[in-house]
């Protein structure tokens, strides 16, 4: 099967200040994104998310390993052929208006005239930009700005999306209208690569993840394993006849919370389910919840940042420039 | 051939962007105006005033093409890598030498389109100057002609230096600078030149020196070929080998800039 996105040791460094200092933004990064999935890339402020999609779009050449959209080399343009693309902070030609925009990215791709206005007339419902495709793009503010660059992303019904915090900069309205039009391509069984570091968005969105941590990918997989590793403890919620107290309970340590004498929640193995909730029971009491305790993705971020010491500072520069 | 697509439909974006530019509307306006003043000018000069107004008209055209040149090197090409609105086109199934050719053919668009709104605003100005002067000598109007299209070919050039810096610079203001630069150097190279072969020059300088600066000659444009100013204003005669090689010379410099803009720009990283 191809992949959407497969890379070989993709690395980036950049020259910075007149001393030509190098900063690694990326190191020997090997992905594979399938075709058909969501997958989120996932990562801190210069963890490098923008260099590898700029790398993958052609506006970044890598200075180490290379990389192939459905098989075709990178530094061909025809890898660009079936991808769309959302820049993290989306501009355009400010002097054009949409529809003149759509016009001229339509014949980027090959598009025929009447195609390009069916799709633009769709697209700028989409986006709720239908009141503005006659206006010059001057005049946007930036969540217009935003919402017409994915409206451009989605242009020529490319197969791969590729979105550069496509949430990131929007109010919940507009991030509740990108993560349904993800939701929908994905139905259409397009493939999908964001990066993002906003962390709900992840978990309802994304079949496998990425995370970069200063260049270096430090885990690639589904997110629940990374969200909920194997053996993890549990959270259960349970509720006790008023005149039941804490102490007098075989499984309660110390409760998490408790609510009116009526609620509490304890942590425990996933080994001890079982008795648990027979004990409850046993007392006259019920489970109201019972779930994986979650690790936040903070908490993902700083253990995998510590197993990467002997890496620290590597898109740090070492002098100040 | 969807390469040729490609290069049109950035050349006619680009143009749009010029010609909805405040500052290049400003200074066609500024034009216009500066252009149906020559009547007023020379009539200052009761001696000759058509040799006055063809003078003052040409060298009109030729520094508004040059600022308008200029200012679209900056708005269009280096402003746009600096604010990254190019990434749009750039990721777009499209090679890069696709890109800075549609952004040249813009470009190319612009300045005749700038050169022939001044060209007929002069060539206005000139004949009511003459409506006005009684025994009126005669116009060499194919070398007027030929003047507008020197203007033209150095706005051409300006503008491929201009890609050319913008294929290399992470600023914006940088290209602008270095265009302006090259402008000024390439109006004095001929000066030098003329320096150099007179024999002064030897006991002035060492024959190091020389050599760098007859280099130097070579290396940079030699926009004074372009000017034929003088045979417009006086009527002299031109000969066609003179023209040839002059209008050869400023496209062939062009071409061999827009090469290496292309060139350098494959392996450039965007901002
Ligand atoms: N053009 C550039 N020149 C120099 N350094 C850069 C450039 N672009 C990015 N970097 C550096 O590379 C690292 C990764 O940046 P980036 O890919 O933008 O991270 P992210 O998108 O994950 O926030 C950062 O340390 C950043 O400072
Ligand atoms: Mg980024």
């Amino acid at each position: 099967m191809t992949s959407a996105i497969k890379t070989s040791n993709l690395g980036k460094w950049y020259k910075k200040g007149v001393r030509g200092q190098k900063i690694e933004a990326l190191v020997d990064l090997n992905l594979e994104v399938r075709e058909g999935e969501v997958f989120g890339f996932i990562g801190g402020n210069g963890a490098g998310k923008s260099t590898t999609i700029k790398i993958l779009m052609g506006l970044n050449r890598p200075t180490a390993g290379q990389a192939f959209i459905f098989d075709t080399r990178i530094d061909d343009p025809a890898a660009r052929d079936r991808v769309g693309y959302l820049s993290e902070h989306p501009q355009f030609y400010d002097f054009l208006t949409p529809l003149e925009l759509f016009r001229l990215m339509g014949t980027l791709r090959r598009m025929e005239g009447k195609r390009i206005h069916q799709r633009a007339d769709e697209l700028l419902h989409l986006v709720a930009l239908a009141d503005a495709s006659n206006r010059r793009i001057k005049g946007f503010s930036k969540g217009m700005v935003q919402r017409l660059g994915i409206a451009v992303a989605l242009l020529g019904d490319p197969e791969l999306l590729i979105l550069d915090e496509p949430m990131s900069g929007l109010d919940p309205l507009g991030r509740h209208l990108v993560a349904n039009i993800i939701r929908e391509l994905q139905q259409q069984g397009k493939t999908i690569f964001f990066s993002t570091h906003i962390i709900p968005d992840i978990e309802t969105l994304c079949d496998r993840v990425g995370i970069l941590v200063r260049g270096h990918q430090k885990y690639a997989g589904s997110i629940h394993e990374a969200l909920y590793p194997q053996g993890s403890r549990f959270e259960i919620t349970v509720r006790m006849p008023e005149q039941w107290k804490v102490e007098q309970s075989s499984f309660a340590r110390k409760p998490l919370l408790w609510q009116k004498n009526v609620l509490y929640r304890f942590e425990i193995e996933e080994t001890e389910i079982a008795a648990t909730v027979q004990a409850v029971m046993d007392q006259g009491g019920s489970v109201a919840t019972l779930e994986p305790k979650r690790r936040s993705l903070e908490e993902l971020f700083l253990q995998l940042s510590e197993d990467s010491v002997p890496n620290l500072g590597d898109a740090v520069p070492t002098t100040v420039s | 051939m969807h390469a040729f697509a490609a290069i049109w439909a950035i050349g006619i974006a680009t143009m749009k962007g010029g010609l909805r530019d405040r500052l290049i509307q400003s200074l066609l306006l500024a034009g216009f105006f500066f252009l149906f003043s020559t009547m007023v000018f020379s009539s200052f000069s009761m001696r000759q005033p058509m040799e006055v107004a063809i003078n003052y008209s040409l060298a009109t055209v030729q520094i508004l093409a040059v600022l308008i040149t200029l200012f679209l090197g900056l708005n269009l090409l280096s402003r746009e890598i600096e604010s990254r609105a190019g990434h749009g086109v750039l990721t777009q199934p499209l090679s890069r030498s696709a890109y800075v050719l549609g952004k040249f053919f813009g470009l190319m668009l612009l300045c005749c389109i700038v050169v022939a709104f001044l060209a007929l605003c002069a060539v206005i100005g000139v004949l009511l100057v003459r409506a006005g002067t009684p025994n009126a000598p005669l116009i060499l109007w194919e070398n007027f002609g030929l003047s507008l299209m020197g203007i033209l070919l150095i706005s051409l050039l300006l503008g491929a230096a201009s890609l050319l810096f913008c294929a290399v610079a992470t600023s914006a203001i940088l290209p602008f600078l270095a265009t302006i630069a090259i402008w000024v150097i390439g109006n004095s190279t001929q000066t030098v030149k003329n320096y150099l072969d007179a024999n002064i020059a030897d006991q002035a300088m060492t024959p190091q020196l020389k050599a760098i600066i007859t280099g130097a000659y070579y290396v940079f444009p030699n926009l004074s070929l372009l000017d034929f100013k003088v045979y417009a204003i006086y009527g002299l005669p031109l000969a066609a080998a003179q023209v040839g090689f002059a209008l050869t010379y400023g496209l062939a410099y062009t071409i061999v800039l827009l090469t290496l803009a292309t060139r350098l720009f494959q392996t450039r990283d965007m901002l």
